[in-house]
């Protein structure tokens, strides 16, 4: 039996907002690193065409949404274990980050972000003089 | 003991387990023997002798002619995937490297799963061995498998007449 849980997170709908769509949101499985000068976030977002994702930044909000497209499945459903659906998930970002140097790339179904972190956030070395 | 006790499904599944703490344990033992069940494939990564570590999710559909399975593989490279046609089981394996550079490293969270991991897909019926086509696009893995020209007429509709 495998330990690790199979079913994708369903995003929890917004408080006041509906979905205008029927098919599923996921939550996106994330894995953020950081490092001396950004932090790398990669999103697992099978079967999303790069020009669908749609990643905004306002008000330190970081917000990842990816559209689906909708294939006809051609015959019989024998067994579903995943149901094409839109990914969307959102962080709330500190002053750290350059908003303005953010880089994100899509591979293989990964999403990659790139958040450099600001001049006054990088650690810095202090001298030690001696007198 | 209250009323609501007695008619479980009557009110909130939460509140129930807060007052019985015996339900809650059933419950909990119900899910994992429904876990167990409905992971189809819980014997072929111990014959193996591998021990996958997860295993991706797969969608298989049927129409006349082909059966087209399609596996979520996100972040994996094809040349890191393996596929394999064994009898009438179509075996998928692979490992999902990743890449931390360990010197760079510093806080990190994470909640993909990568490691190795092992499928079989057991087929109704006989497929074309040579006609398989696989594409893998955005992480998604498409395996088209024709049907052989005995499986497509392996179907019979039977036909009910009225007495």
């Amino acid at each position: 039996m495998s330990e690790k849980n199979l079913t994708k997170k369903e995003a929890a709908t917004p408080v006041n907002v509906e979905r205008t769509h029927e098919w599923p949101t996921y939550v996106p499985d994330v894995d953020i690193v950081e490092s001396k000068d950004c932090f790398v976030v990669k999103a697992d977002i099978p079967g999303i065409e790069p020009q669908n994702v749609n990643i905004t930044f306002e008000q330190n909000v970081l917000s990842i949404h990816a559209e689906c497209s909708i294939e006809n499945i051609n015959g019989r459903q024998l067994i579903s274990e995943f149901e094409p659906g839109d990914y969307e998930r959102r962080f709330s970002v500190s002053n750290e980050i350059d908003a303005s140097k953010i880089e994100a790339k899509t591979s293989n179904g990964v999403l990659t972000l790139t958040l450099p972190k600001a001049e006054s956030a990088k650690p810095r070395k202090i001298e030690v003089k001696s007198v | 003991m209250a009323i609501k006790d007695l008619i479980p499904w009557f009110s909130e599944k939460r509140s129930i387990e807060r007052d019985n703490p015996f339900l809650a344990l059933q419950n909990e033992f119900n899910n994992l023997f429904d876990n167990f069940w409905r992971n189809r494939n819980f014997s072929p990564a111990v014959f193996e002798g591998e021990l996958a570590k997860f295993q991706p999710n797969i969608n298989i559909a049927e129409n006349d002619d082909a059966y087209v399975v399609s596996a979520e593989l996100p972040g994996m490279d094809e040349k890191n995937i393996e596929l394999e046609l064994k009898g009438n089981s179509l075996v998928l394996k692979g490992e999902k490297k990743e890449e931390h550079e360990e010197k760079k490293r510093g806080r990190v969270y994470s909640e993909r799963r990568y490691g190795s991991f092992y499928r079989q897909i057991p087929l109704p019926d006989e497929v074309k061995v040579e006609k398989v086509e696989a594409k893998f696009k955005n992480g998604v893995l498409n395996i088209e498998l024709p049907k052989t020209e005995k499986a497509k007429t392996s179907h019979k509709q039977i036909e009910i007449k009225a007495e």
